[in-house]
C-alpha cells in the first residue's frame, strides 16, 4: 500500500480517545482506517531486566505496576509463583482473602472500563457514577492495606496485614454499595439507544477468530466461548465457589460491554460467598526464608483483561534469575486491531470505541 | 501590578487548563480527581484536548526515553504562560525505576518544574495543593515569570545519552563476534511427543524439540486443538553458550498447556518463523528479537518496536547486558548506589 493514496494520521498518544499512552499510525481513506499500526514503547521500563536485579520481597512492588488498571492480579500471580518455587502451602485465610482481592480488583477494573466506553461514545453521566463507585472499593483498600491503587498485600507467603476490625461488615457495605451503582451505570449505558445504535456489530469476532488471534478473557467469552481460567484451571480456592462465566454470542462490542456488566456481579457474588470463609485471627501468612530454592515457578490468572501468566526461574540465593512476564493486552492491541481493520469498515468515530470496548491496558503492552 | 493586571492574573488562575495526556501510572488517580467525588472542575481546571489551549503539564509518572522526546516536542506548542508540574516520585528522582534503561530519572533535567507532588502514588488531594499553589503563584506574580522553559541543552542531553548507548552496543557486538567459535556445553534430548516435565497443578505439559522440527511441532500440536498462542519466554544462558526458547500454546477447552522448548546457540541466534501459524507470534517474535536479540528466518518485519525511541544499546534482557551498572555510570556518575 503506497503511503501517497493515503492520509497518514498519528493517533494518540496525546489523544483523549487514545486508551493511554500508546499511538496508533493509521492510513485513512477518506474517513476510513484502511491500516492501523501500533505504535508503543512509550511506557516501556524494562521489567523483566529490572525484577533480575531485586531481592524476592522487593519484586512485590514491581511485579503489578505494569497494569495500574488491574494490579491486584498482578500481584497475587507474582506471590503464586514465588510459593510456587519456594513449594509452600500458604494458610486459607490468605487464600480466601485473596480472592476478595482479586475480584474486588476486576469491579474496579470493569467500573474503570465503564468510565472509558461511556466517554468514547460521549454519555459522560454513567461514567461519573461508575468513577464513584470504583472510589468507595479504592478506600476499601485504602483501609486494609493503606494504598489506594497500589496495595502490596498479597506477598509470597500469604497476606502482609492483619485484618482491619470490621472487615466483614465493611466488605459486605462496600460490596452493596458497589452493586447498585453498577446496576444504575449497566441500565444507563446498555438500555441508552445511542449506545446500542454505536456499539451493535461493531468489531465482531466469532470464537475461532479471537482464539486464533490469541484473545483470551473477556472479548474472548463475548465471542461465545466459555474459557475461563478460574474454572478451567482453578487457583486459590476458586473450585470451592460458586458463580456463572458469563458468554456471550455476537462477539461485538456491545456484547462485550453486556459481559463485563455480568461479571461485576458474579465478583461481587464470589467476594459474598469469600467473607463468609474467613476465619478472623487465624494466621494470613508464613514466612519463606530470604533466599529461594531452584527451581521454576509458574502462576496462571484470569485478570480482567484475560490470561496473565508468569514464569520464574531460580537458581537459588536471593534473586530471581530470569522472570518473563505475559501481555494480555497484546493481542487486543495488535491481531485484533489488525484483524478488524481488514474485516470490516471502521472509520475514524469508530476506532477509539472499538479500542475501549476491547479494553487494553497499554502499559502492559510495553511492561 | 495595576489593577488591571491584578484583575486579569486573578481570573487566569481561575482557569488552569491542563494537557490531557495521561503519560504514566499517576494519570490513574485523575479520573476521581477530574470527576466525582472530587471534582476539580469547580476550580475552574479543565483537560485541554490540545496543547494549544493548556496552560500546564503534569508529569504523571516515570518519563520513559520515548516520552520525554514527545513531551519536549509537545510542549513547544503550548503557549506561554505555560507551566510544567511534576507528579509522583518517579518524574523527581527516577523513583522505583532508577536502575531502568528506558526512563530519564529527573524531569527538570529537560525543563524548569514549577511544583511538586510527591508521593507514590500521590493521593488526589495532594494534587488539590498543587493547584491550589499554583492559583496563588499566578494570582500574585507578574506574567513574565509564568514561563517553565525547556533547558537549553536539553537535546543536546539527549543525544549524548543515546551516542553513549551506540557507543555499548558497538563494544558488544565487537564481544561477541570474539565469543562466536566458543563451543557450547549443553545437554538436549527432544522429547516430543513426550512430556520431559509434567506439573499438574497448572496443566502444563512440557515437551522439547530441535529448532528445525520447531514448526512442524507447533502445527501438529495446533490441530490438536492447542490453538491459543499464549508467549515466548526466553532464558539466556551464557555459561552454556544458548539461548532457551519456551513456546506456549493452550487448549482453550480443558486449559491444559503445552510448552515446547527448543534452543538456539548465542553465536547464531536464529529460528523460524512461526507468525504464519499463530498471527500473534508476529508481534512476540519482534518483542523477543529486540530484547533478547533472537532473530527468525522469514519474518516480514523484524526491527526495534517497543525499545524504538527508548533504548539504542544491546538486547537487555541478555545476561551479560549489565543495563543497571550502565545506568549508574552514566546517569549517576559512577556511584555505585547500594549495590
Ligand atoms: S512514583 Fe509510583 S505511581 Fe508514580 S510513576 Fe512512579 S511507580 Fe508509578
Amino acid at each position: 500500500m503506497g503511503d501517497r493514496e493515503y492520509q497518514v494520521l498519528y493517533f494518540g498518544p496525546q489523544h483523549p480517545g487514545a486508551p493511554g499512552n500508546i499511538a496508533f499510525k493509521l492510513w485513512l481513506d477518506g474517513d476510513r482506517v484502511v491500516k492501523a499500526e501500533v505504535i508503543p514503547g512509550f511506557l516501556h521500563r524494562g521489567f523483566e531486566k529490572m525484577m533480575e536485579n531485586r531481592t524476592w520481597e522487593m519484586n512485590v512492588t514491581m511485579s503489578y505496576r505494569f497494569c495500574v488498571e488491574d494490579p491486584d492480579h498482578l500481584e497475587i500471580a507474582y506471590a503464586l509463583a514465588v510459593e510456587d518455587i519456594y513449594r509452600a502451602e500458604i494458610p486459607e485465610n490468605a487464600k480466601w482473602l485473596r480472592m476478595i482481592q482479586a475480584e474486588m480488583g476486576r469491579v474496579a477494573s470493569h467500573l474503570f472500563w465503564s468510565h472509558f466506553i461511556g466517554g468514547s461514545v460521549g454519555l459522560r453521566t454513567p461514567a461519573y457514577w461508575a468513577v464513584a463507585a470504583r472510589e468507595e472499593i479504592l478506600k476499601w483498600f485504602a483501609r486494609i492495606s493503606g494504598h489506594r491503587i497500589y496495595h502490596n498485600l498479597s506477598v509470597p507467603g500469604g497476606i502482609r496485614y492483619a485484618l482491619p476490625e470490621n472487615f466483614k461488615e465493611e466488605t459486605l457495605r462496600v460490596v452493596n454499595f458497589v452493586e447498585e451503582k453498577a446496576r444504575d451505570v449497566e441500565d444507563a449505558l446498555l438500555r441508552n439507544s445511542i449506545f446500542k445504535a454505536r456499539l451493535r456489530g461493531l468489531g465482531k469476532l466469532s470464537g475461532e477468530e479471537a482464539l486464533s488471534l490469541g484473545v483470551t478473557g473477556p472479548v474472548l467469552r463475548a465471542s461465545g466461548v466459555k474459557y475461563d481460567l478460574r474454572v478451567n484451571a482453578p487457583y486459590l480456592n476458586y473450585d470451592k465457589v460458586r458463580f456463572e462465566v458469563p458468554v456471550g454470542s455476537a462477539g461485538d462490542a456491545y456484547e462485550r460491554s453486556v459481559v463485563r456488566f455480568k461479571e461485576i456481579q458474579q465478583s461481587l457474588s464470589i467476594i459474598r460467598q469469600s467473607v463468609e470463609e474467613l476465619r478472623p485471627g487465624e494466621p494470613l501468612r508464613v514466612k519463606l526464608g530470604l533466599s529461594a530454592p531452584a527451581g521454576e515457578g509458574v502462576a496462571r490468572v484470569e485478570s480482567a483483561r484475560g490470561e496473565y501468566m508468569i514464569h520464574i526461574i531460580s537458581q537459588g540465593g536471593r534473586r530471581p534469575y530470569r522472570v518473563r512476564l505475559k501481555s494480555m493486552s497484546m493481542p487486543l492491541l495488535t491481531t485484533v486491531v489488525d484483524y478488524l481493520i481488514s474485516k470490516e469498515e471502521v472509520t475514524i468515530a469508530d476506532f477509539p470505541v472499538i479500542l475501549a470496548s476491547l479494553d487494553p491496558c497499554p502499559p502492559d503492552l510495553d511492561r | 501590578m495595576s489593577i488591571l493586571d491584578k484583575l486579569v492574573s486573578w481570573a487566569r488562575s481561575r482557569s488552569v487548563w491542563m494537557i490531557h495526556y495521561c503519560s504514566a501510572c499517576g494519570a490513574v488517580e485523575f479520573p476521581p480527581l477530574v470527576m466525582s467525588p472530587l471534582d476539580w472542575e469547580r476550580y475552574g481546571y479543565m483537560p485541554a484536548p490540545t496543547p494549544r489551549q493548556s496552560d500546564l503539564y503534569v508529569g504523571m509518572g516515570y518519563l520513559t526515553k520515548k516520552t520525554v522526546k514527545l513531551f519536549l516536542n509537545m510542549y513547544r506548542q503550548v503557549p506561554e504562560p505555560r507551566f510544567v508540574a511534576a507528579g509522583c516520585n518517579c518524574t523527581a528522582t527516577g523513583g522505583l525505576y532508577w536502575d531502568s534503561y528506558a526512563t530519564y530519572k529527573r524531569l527538570d533535567d529537560f525543563v524548569e518544574v514549577e511544583g511538586w507532588v510527591p508521593g507514590c502514588m500521590p493521593m488526589p488531594d495532594d494534587y488539590f495543593s498543587l493547584l491550589e499553589y499554583l492559583r496563588k503563584k499566578i494570582a500574585n506574580s507578574r506574567i513574565e515569570t509564568h514561563i517553565s522553559r525547556i533547558k537549553p541543552d536539553a537535546f543536546e542531553k539527549i543525544a549524548r545519552y543515546e551516542d553513549l548507548e551506540r557507543q555499548w552496543l558497538k563494544e558488544y557486538l565487537e564481544k561477541v563476534s570474539k565469543q562466536a567459535g566458543e563451543p557450547i556445553n549443553y545437554q538436549f534430548t527432544p522429547s516430543y511427543p513426550d512430556c520431559y516435565e509434567v506439573s499438574d497443578k497448572h496443566k502444563i505439559c512440557k515437551v522439547s524439540v530441535e529448532r528445525d522440527r520447531l514448526r512442524q511441532v507447533l502445527r501438529e500440536l495446533k490441530e490438536q486443538d492447542f490453538k491459543l498462542f499464549i508467549n515466548i519466554n526466553t532464558v539466556d544462558y551464557p555459561d552454556k553458550g544458548v539461548i532457551e526458547l519456551y513456546y506456549i500454546l493452550e487448549n482453550p477447552e480443558t486449559g491444559e498447556q503445552k510448552w515446547v522448548k527448543t534452543f538456539v546457540p548465542r553465536s547464531n541466534p536464529l529460528v523460524d518463523s512461526v507468525h504464519d501459524i499463530f498471527p500473534l507470534a508476529l508481534y512476540i517474535e519482534r518483542e523477543v528479537y529486540e530484547m533478547m536479540g533472537v532473530e527468525f528466518k522469514n519474518h516480514p518485519s523484524l526491527r526495534k518496536w517497543i525499545l524504538e525511541g527508548n533504548w539504542e544499546g544491546p538486547p537487555p534482557l541478555r545476561k551479560d547486558v549489565d543495563t543497571a551498572g550502565f545506568v549508574i555510570k552514566t546517569m549517576y556518575g559512577g556511584y555505585r548506589y547500594g549495590r
